[in-house]
C-alpha cells in the first residue's frame, strides 16, 4: 500500500474547497415568504451562475461527490490488503548447487520447489502487472527484464538446473536494485534456501522466502588433487561435512572415468567438518570422481558426489631472488615436477627474461622487480614490494589465516614459530590473509600490474620449513602461477563449496523480511478498479439527479393520475359497468 | 389560529367609538338617524291610523284639535363587520400575523358585544368560501373566538370575491378589515374600492411580520411565494437591504394613498407592541375605540 503519489493528494484537495463550497452554499439560505410582492424590489434580474459548485442541491450530492474524490484516490493511491498483489514483482531465484539438494522423500528438490513458488507468485499477479527474473548459480544475470508476459518469465526457468555458489549473489542483490529503481512500486522477492546468501544490501526491502525443509546433511564439501611428481601420482584432499551428530565414519568410493579405484574409510566429526588426504596415480587430463554413501537422514544430496579432473598444468617458469642457493625454498622448488627454476643469488642481476612466478626471498639490493604476472616474497622489507610497515616484530602469534583460500590449501599455520616477521600496514588496497596481534603479516595485493601475496617471515629463519605446510605453501604457490586450460574450469565449479553443505540450522538471511506466499487468490478485479468504477457511478449518478427525480415525479405522477383517467376512458369506451355505476353517482 | 382568552376581559373597559349615527336595526343606546320610539323628542307628525295610541300628544290635540304624534330619537346599537385575511401569507411571520390578526379581531368583538354592538365577523382569503359568523350579545362571543380559533391561514382565495359575497349582506357602522395586504397593486385596489363602496367607516388594520419589516438577507439566494409558489433569485448585499426598504416604504406609501384616496382610515399596528397595546394605543388614539366613561359624538 503506497500513498506517495501526487496525483492522489491534489485529487483529495479538491475535495477540501468542494465541502467549503457546500458548506458555503449551504449557509445560503431559500426561504418561503408570506409573499413575494415585498422582495421583488431586490429581485435579481440575471440568473446566478449554474457551475458545479452551485449545483450542490443536496447532502446526498456532497455524499456523491466526496464519495467520488475518495474512490479516486483510492483508485490512486491502489490501497491494496497485505494480500495483495503489487504492481511489479521482482523474482531473485537461486540457482546455486543447494539448491538442487533433495527436499522430500519423493525426490522433490529445493529448486523444483522454488519453481512452484515461482509460479504461484506469478498466479497472484493480476492483468497489467509486470514481473521481472534474476537467477544467482554458477550465471548471475538478468533472465526476464520487467515484462507483462507472465509466461515469459515461466519459460525462462525452463531446463535450468542448480549449480555454482551463491558467491555472486551480491551481485544479484546489485541488479535487483538497479531494476527496481525502474518501478515505483515493485517488490523484491528472494526464492532461495538461503545457504550461503549474504546479508543483503538493498535499498528496497526485500522479501525472503524460503525454499527446503531444515535437516541433517552429510556431505563431500571440498575434493582437490595436486600433483606429487611428474609421473602421475597426486595427493587428493577430501573434506566431509556432517551437520549430524550420529555419524562417525563414512565410505568414499573413489572413481576413474567409472572404475572404482579405492574405497575410503573417512571418519566424520560430529557437527563438524573432517579432512583426509590420499594418495593416488592418476593419468594427466582423467577425471576423479568421489561418491558418498547415501545418508538416510540427509537433505543435500548433491554434495554426495563431487568429481575433479587432473589439470594438465604448464611448465611454470620461476624466478627465485635468495641470499643462498641452498635454500629450503630453492629445494622445494626443484622438487616440483612443473618448476623451470631459475635462481638469482646475491650480487647477481636480475633476468630481463618474462617468468610465471617471482618469489623474492632476499632484500632486492636496487636491483628492480623480474617481469612476472605473480609475484611472492617473504621475509624482505615490505617497502621494496610497494607494501608501508611499522616494522617487523619477532615471534607473532598467528590469530587467523585464509585457510579456504587455494594458495593456502593444506597448509597448517598454527603451530610454527615465526621468529622476525614483518607486519604490514592494513589498507583498502591490500587483502588481509595472515593476521597476528601486531597486525597483518601476510597480505594479497596487486603491485604494478602483477598479483602479488607478501608474507612477512622468512621460512628460513622459522620452524616452517620443517612442516609439511611449507611444500604445501610452495606447491600452492606453482598451482597460483600455472595457467589452465579454459575448458578445465568447469571441473572445479563442480565441487561443491563447502558453505554450500552446511544447512542446518535453518538460514535466516539477516534484512530481509519474512514473505508468507499466500495461496492462489481466485481472480478478482482489484480494490483500485472497483473504487473507480464506483467513483464514476457517483459522479454519473449525481449528474443525473435532477432527470432521475424528474422521472420519478413523472412516473409517480401518471400512476396516480394518468392511469385511472386511461382506465376510465378505456372503461367509458368499454360500457363498463363500473364505469356506468361511476358516472351515475357522479 | 391561537387567541389567548384569557387576555379578552381587559378590553371589557373598552367600547367601540361611534363617528356617527348608528344604523344598526338592533335597539340600543347609540344615536341614530332614525326617529322612531326613544327617550330624546325630536318632531311631531300627522296621526296615522296604525300608530300607536300612546304617542298621541294629547295637550296639542285639545289645545289646537289637531291629531299629532310624537316622534323621538331612535337609539340603536353600533353594528360592526370584522373581515379577518386567513390567506396563505398570513401565517409568516414570528408571531404570525394571522394570530395577531385572530387576537385583535376578538378583542374588538369583545369590546363590542360588552356593550351589545352586535358584531359580524368574518374570515376570507383562505382556499374555501368566507366564512362569516355574526353575534349580538356577550354570550356570542365563544362563536366567534371559536370561529377564529378553528381557521388556519392557507390557500390563495380571491379577496376581492370573498368580500363581494360578504359585503352585500347587510351593513354595519363601522367594517374593519385586518389583512397584510399583500395583494397585486390592482387586487388591492379593487378590494379596498370595493370596501369603501360598500360599507360606512371602513378601516384597514395592515397587519404586518417584523420579517417583512426588517427582512434577514443575509446568505439569502432565493424566496419563494408561499401563495402562489413563484420564486426567484434575489440580490445580495447591502445595496440589497437598502433596496428593499426602499422597495418597502414605497409599496406602504401606495397603500396608504389608496386608502386615503378612498376615505378608508389605515393603520399599521406597531409589530413590537402586543395587542393589548394595539387596542389601548393605537385603536383608541385613532378614534377607533374609546373608554366607557368617554362620550359619543
Amino acid at each position: 500500500m503506497t500513498i506517495a503519489r501526487p496525483l492522489a493528494w491534489i485529487v483529495l484537495a479538491l475535495a477540501i474547497p468542494l465541502v467549503a463550497a457546500y458548506v458555503h452554499r449551504r449557509s445560503q439560505r431559500h426561504i418561503t415568504v408570506g409573499s413575494a410582492i415585498l422582495y421583488r424590489a431586490i429581485a435579481s434580474s440575471t440568473a446566478r451562475r449554474r457551475g458545479p459548485i452551485f449545483r450542490l442541491r443536496h447532502p446526498f450530492s456532497l455524499a456523491l461527490a466526496v464519495a467520488a474524490l475518495l474512490a479516486g484516490v483510492t483508485a490512486l493511491v491502489d490501497l491494496r490488503r497485505p494480500n495483495d498483489h503489487p504492481h511489479d514483482t521482482l523474482v531473485i531465484l537461486d540457482t546455486s548447487a543447494s539448491m538442487g539438494a533433495s527436499n522430500t522423500a519423493f525426490g522433490e528438490t529445493r529448486f523444483t520447489e522454488a519453481i512452484d513458488r515461482l509460479t504461484l507468485e506469478l498466479a497472484n499477479l493480476g492483468p497489467g502487472d509486470r514481473a521481472a527474473l534474476i537467477t544467482s548459480g554458477a550465471e548471475t544475470r538478468v533472465r526476464v527484464e520487467w515484462t507483462h508476459d507472465l509466461t515469459q518469465v515461466l519459460q525462462a526457468t525452463e531446463g535450468m538446473t542448480p549449480s555454482g555458489s551463491s558467491d555472486s549473489m551480491a551481485l544479484a542483490f546489485a541488479l535487483a536494485d538497479a531494476m527496481a529503481e525502474r518501478s515505483l512500486d515493485a517488490r523484491v522477492v528472494l526464492l532461495s534456501d538461503g545457504v550461503g546468501v549474504p546479508p543483503p544490501r538493498m535499498k528496497r526491502p526485500l522479501e525472503y522466502a524460503m525454499v527446503g525443509r531444515p535437516g541433517s546433511n552429510l556431505g563431500i564439501s571440498a575434493l582437490a588433487l595436486r600433483e606429487l611428481d611428474g609421473f602421475g601420482l597426486c595427493e587428493v584432499f577430501l573434506s566431509v561435512v556432517a551437520d549430524d551428530p550420529d555419524v562417525v565414519e563414512v565410505d568414499i568410493d573413489l572413481r576413474v572415468d567409472d572404475t572404482l579405484v579405492d574405497v575410503i574409510p573417512v571418519p566424520v566429526r560430529p557437527d563438524g567438518e573432517s579432512g583426509y588426504l590420499h594418495r593416488l596415480e592418476l593419468p594427466d587430463g582423467q577425471r576423479l570422481h568421489a561418491t558418498l554413501g547415501l545418508h538416510g537422514r540427509d537433505v543435500l544430496a548433491i554434495d554426495d558426489t563431487a568429481t575433479v579432473a587432473r589439470q594438465a598444468g604448464t611448465i611454470v617458469r620461476v624466478l627465485l631472488i635468495t641470499s643462498s642457493t641452498r635454500s629450503f625454498v630453492a629445494d622445494a622448488l626443484r622438487t616440483h615436477p612443473r618448476v623451470d627454476l631459475t635462481i638469482v643469488g646475491p650480487g647477481e642481476p636480475t633476468p630481463t627474461a618474462a617468468f610465471d612466478l617471482a618469489i623474492v626471498g632476499a632484500e632486492l639490493q636496487g636491483r628492480p622487480l623480474p617481469r612476472a604476472t605473480k609475484l611472492l616474497a617473504f621475509g624482505v622489507d615490505p617497502t621494496t614490494v610497494g607494501l608501508t610497515s611499522p616494522g617487523p616484530v619477532k615471534d607473532p602469534t598467528i590469530l587467523r589465516w585464509s585457510f579456504d583460500d587455494l594458495r593456502f590449501r593444506f597448509v597448517d599455520l598454527t603451530t610454527s614459530t615465526l621468529g622476525r616477521t614483518w607486519i604490514v600496514n592494513p589498507s583498502t588496497d591490500v587483502l588481509s590473509l595472515v593476521d597476528s596481534e601486531y597486525g597483518p603479516l601476510g597480505v594479497s595485493y596487486r603491485f604494478e600490474d602483477r598479483d602479488a601475496m607478501y608474507l612477512g617471515w622468512n621460512p628460513a629463519d622459522s620452524d616452517f620449513v620443517f612442516q609439511v605446510s611449507f611444500v604445501h605453501l610452495i606447491g600452492n604457490a606453482i598451482d597460483w602461477a600455472r595457467h589452465f586450460p579454459v575448458n578445465d574450469s568447469d571441473t572445479i565449479d563442480a565441487v561443491v563449496p563447502a558453505e554450500e553443505s552446511q544447512l542446518d540450522p535453518r538460514p535466516s538471511i539477516s534484512g530481509t523480511t519474512p514473505e508468507m506466499l499466500t495461496p492462489a487468490q481466485p481472480t478478482s478485479p482489484p480494490l483500485a478498479r472497483v473504487m473507480m468504477w464506483l467513483a464514476l457511478l457517483f459522479v454519473a449518478f449525481d449528474v443525473a439527479f435532477v432527470p432521475v427525480r424528474w422521472a420519478l415525479y413523472t412516473a409517480v405522477k401518471f400512476v396516480r393520475i394518468g392511469v385511472p383517467m386511461l382506465w376510465g376512458k378505456v372503461a367509458e369506451a368499454l360500457h363498463l359497468p363500473w364505469f356506468r355505476r361511476k358516472r351515475e353517482h357522479t | 389560529m391561537k387567541i389567548d382568552r384569557s387576555r379578552l376581559s381587559r378590553f371589557t373597559a373598552l367600547r367601540l367609538f361611534a363617528p356617527d349615527a348608528s344604523t344598526s336595526p338592533e335597539l340600543g343606546d347609540r344615536r341614530s338617524p332614525f326617529l322612531g320610539r326613544g327617550l330624546e323628542f325630536a318632531d311631531y307628525r300627522s296621526y296615522d291610523p296604525a300608530d300607536d295610541l300612546r304617542l298621541v300628544d294629547w295637550n296639542v290635540y285639545q289645545r289646537l284639535g289637531q291629531v299629532l304624534v310624537r316622534q323621538f330619537h331612535e337609539e340603536r346599537n353600533f353594528a360592526i363587520t370584522i373581515l379577518v385575511d386567513v390567506s396563505a401569507s398570513m401565517g409568516f411571520g414570528t408571531p404570525r400575523k394571522a394570530d395577531r390578526a385572530a387576537e385583535l379581531a376578538a378583542a374588538l368583538a369583545t369590546l363590542a358585544l360588552h356593550r351589545r354592538d352586535p358584531v359580524t365577523l368574518c374570515t376570507f382569503g383562505g382556499d374555501g368560501p368566507p366564512n362569516p359568523a355574526r353575534a349580538t350579545h356577550i354570550r356570542g362571543l365563544g362563536s366567534l373566538v371559536e370561529l377564529l380559533e378553528l381557521q388556519e391561514p392557507g390557500g390563495h382565495g380571491d379577496p376581492h370575491d370573498h368580500l363581494a359575497i360578504e359585503l352585500a349582506r347587510g351593513t354595519s357602522d363601522r367594517t374593519i378589515l385586518i389583512s397584510d395586504l399583500l395583494w397585486e397593486d390592482a387586487d388591492r385596489d379593487a378590494v379596498l374600492g370595493l370596501l369603501a363602496s360598500s360599507r360606512r367607516n371602513p378601516t384597514v388594520i395592515h397587519v404586518l411580520s417584523q420579517d417583512e419589516l426588517t427582512p434577514h438577507l443575509e446568505d439569502l439566494v432565493s424566496v419563494v411565494d408561499g401563495e402562489t409558489g413563484e420564486t426567484f433569485e434575489v440580490r445580495e448585499g447591502a445595496d440589497a437591504a437598502r433596496a428593499y426598504q426602499r422597495g418597502l416604504e414605497e409599496w406602504l406609501d401606495r397603500a396608504r394613498a389608496s386608502c386615503r384616496a378612498m376615505g378608508i382610515e389605515y393603520l399599521r399596528p406597531p409589530t413590537s407592541e402586543d395587542v393589548h397595546s394595539w387596542v389601548y394605543g393605537m385603536l383608541r388614539s385613532s378614534r377607533i375605540v374609546e373608554r366607557t366613561s368617554g362620550t359619543s359624538a
